[in-house]
């Protein structure tokens, strides 16, 4: 059977579709177990051990529950809202990662094929949009319930959302003056060579303020308000049961997988080792850029372990009058040293377009 | 036809269409919401141009933050659905919690409820001209509302013992006119009681 070009490249898009979403998938099962059991050690207990060895299957498990339990719904509920906000959070979540690059490109079968599914010239605008429609799942799910709690945590979770994802776009910008390009793959390209040419070096600013808003626009500790539980039962998701609530707790895992797989790609180098000894084409490329999404991962879970909550006026003053002032005036100090040709930011000659080119 | 084209017409069909719930939805937040899909249709129309950058920030700015925003605002400040009582069901309410028939803390579910109640059984009243009680279906359509209220509303306030029996004899008059199939211009007769004549 020979395929025209157009079904090879729908084919392999498919193939790489349905191979990223089940790897989504596992690892957002996986974090959960992981989460549970490594905070447990940080607290002097074990965490689930029964189900299978070391527990492994605990999600398994979960999810069969969770399939199984009675879906109730409030009486007083919007019933189309209620249904929608856990789509909409979950779509928008795994649409994110669709422009995300997990390593340069394999040859199989004499075809270059990059492993990315689509690699859009406006990537990072692209998700910058895709999570910014994110915060609609969680307006609605607090809205339809028709329940206090869930309206007040919908609405602090959007505030919060929404005040954070300014300073995260804020830290993206230098990254995307440094590089020249919206493209992702470009920005791992620009970070070729060696550890010592990574963003989180040249831009610890900018790398900073996107860790802690990142860790914010997800609600991880310590920015979990929207699981202030004291104060708002589960907050927006209170009402929820069995799929549905599975689904917005999928939302939110694969936006921290996002957010981690980000953070790998604009300052820590994405696919490449770090170590020029050490080659990072294809495959290899892929088992360094896991590596470090899963250590990213895994600060997420330690920080958890570790910090306090913020308080809610704490947070609010934090976001807008130390982050978002900090991240602006990072701007003006690259952008000046840029224009006055004072520090070279261009780690090779023009390392990102022959790459990119390559790879096409 | 090709793709593009195909999506550009649905795309700005949907556009149109959800321009036009903004317009007519009576209830604020389907407004909002039908907002964002036109917006959102816009930016893929933007994008099926040839200008994703246009694109995206129509996502980022308009859906993204300003429909956000006025989200928030809508249930910030719990707007509730355009059709506000009109002066006569205002006046029903009002006289309803004088009589006792509901409390004055009523939700605002129940409270519609019992004067959509009250509303309907007035309709011979309110009819122009001769009214067929023989053919009428306003005791099925009373019972109806009857059960939603007291059933799925949760609506379970006893009248107060002095109207019991009042409604008795209206239902009864009302069964009585039924059976002999009588065609009565109540209108007419109860006008001069009201001093409307």
């Amino acid at each position: 059977v020979t395929l025209s070009p157009l079904q090879q490249e729908l084919l392999i898009a498919a193939v790489k579709v349905l191979v990223i979403f089940q790897v989504l998938l596992v690892v957002f099962s996986l974090m959960t177990w992981v989460e549970r059991r490594v905070l447990a050690f940080m607290q002097f207990r074990l965490g689930p051990n029964r189900t299978g060895p070391f527990g492994i299957l605990q999600p398994l498990a979960d999810g069969i529950k969770l399939f199984f339990k009675e879906e109730a719904m409030p009486e007083g509920a919007t019933r189309w809202a209620f249904v929608a906000a856990p789509l909409v959070a979950v779509i928008t979540a795994f649409m994110a990662i669709a422009v995300v690059p997990y390593g340069g490109s394999v040859t199989v079968l004499g075809r270059e094929i990059s492993l990315q599914i689509a690699d859009l010239d406006v990537g990072l605008l692209y998700i910058f949009a895709v999570t910014a429609l994110g915060v609609y799942g969680v307006v609605l799910a607090g809205w339809a319930a028709n329940n206090k709690y869930s309206l007040m945590g919908g609405l602090r979770s959007s505030a919060q959302m929404f005040s954070y994802e300014l300073a995260l776009g804020l830290s993206w910008v230098t990254v995307i003056m440094t590089a020249g390009s919206f493209k992702i793959a470009d920005i791992v390209n620009h970070q070729a060579g060696g550890f010592w040419n990574w963003n989180c070096f040249w831009l610890a600013p900018a790398f900073l303020v996107y860790c802690v808003a990142g860790a914010a626009e997800v609600s991880r500790t310590p920015f979990d308000l929207p699981e202030a539980e004291t104060e708002l039962v589960a907050g927006f998701h209170t009402e929820y049961s069995s799929m549905k609530f599975a689904l917005l707790q999928m939302a939110e895992y694969v936006n921290m997988i996002t957010v981690s797989v980000l953070a790998v790609n604009l300052f820590l180098g994405g696919w490449n080792s770090g170590l020029p000894f050490l080659p990072s084409q294809g495959l290899l490329g892929v088992l360094w850029f896991s590596l470090k999404v899963g250590l990213v991962l895994f600060v997420f879970v330690w920080l958890r372990g570790t910090l306090p909550r913020f308080r809610y006026d704490q947070l609010m003053h934090f976001g807008w009058k130390v982050l978002v002032p900090v991240a602006a005036l990072w701007i003006l100090v690259v952008g000046g040293l840029i224009a006055s040709g004072l520090v070279d930011f261009r780690h090779q000659p023009e390392p990102a377009a022959t790459v990119a080119e390559g790879a096409r | 036809m090709t793709p593009d084209l195909a999506l550009f017409y649905f795309f700005g069909a949907l556009a149109l269409v959800a321009g036009g719930c903004v317009v007519f939805q009576r209830h604020t937040v389907v407004s909002a919401f039908a907002l964002i899909v036109t917006l959102g249709s816009l930016a893929i129309v933007y994008g099926l141009l040839g200008s994703p950058f246009i694109a995206a920030l129509q996502v980022i700015v308009y859906a993204g933050a300003i429909m956000v925003l006025f989200l928030f605002v809508i249930m910030l400040l719990n707007v509730k659905s355009e059709d506000h009582p009109t002066g006569d069901r205002r006046a029903l309410r009002a006289a309803a919690v004088e009589i006792g028939y509901m409390g004055a803390d009523e939700t605002e579910e129940r409270a519609r409820g019992v004067v959509e109640l009250i509303w309907l059984v007035c309709e011979p009243l309110r009819h122009q001209g001769m009214y067929d009680f023989g053919r009428s279906t306003l005791p099925s359509r009373a019972r109806d509302l009857g059960f939603d209220l007291a059933f799925r509303r949760g609506f379970l306030h006893a009248p107060p013992p002095e109207t019991v029996f009042l409604h008795r004899k209206l239902v009864g008059s009302f069964l009585l006119c039924a059976r002999i199939r009588a065609t009565v211009d109540v209108n007419a007769l109860v006008r001069p009681l009201l001093g409307l004549a």
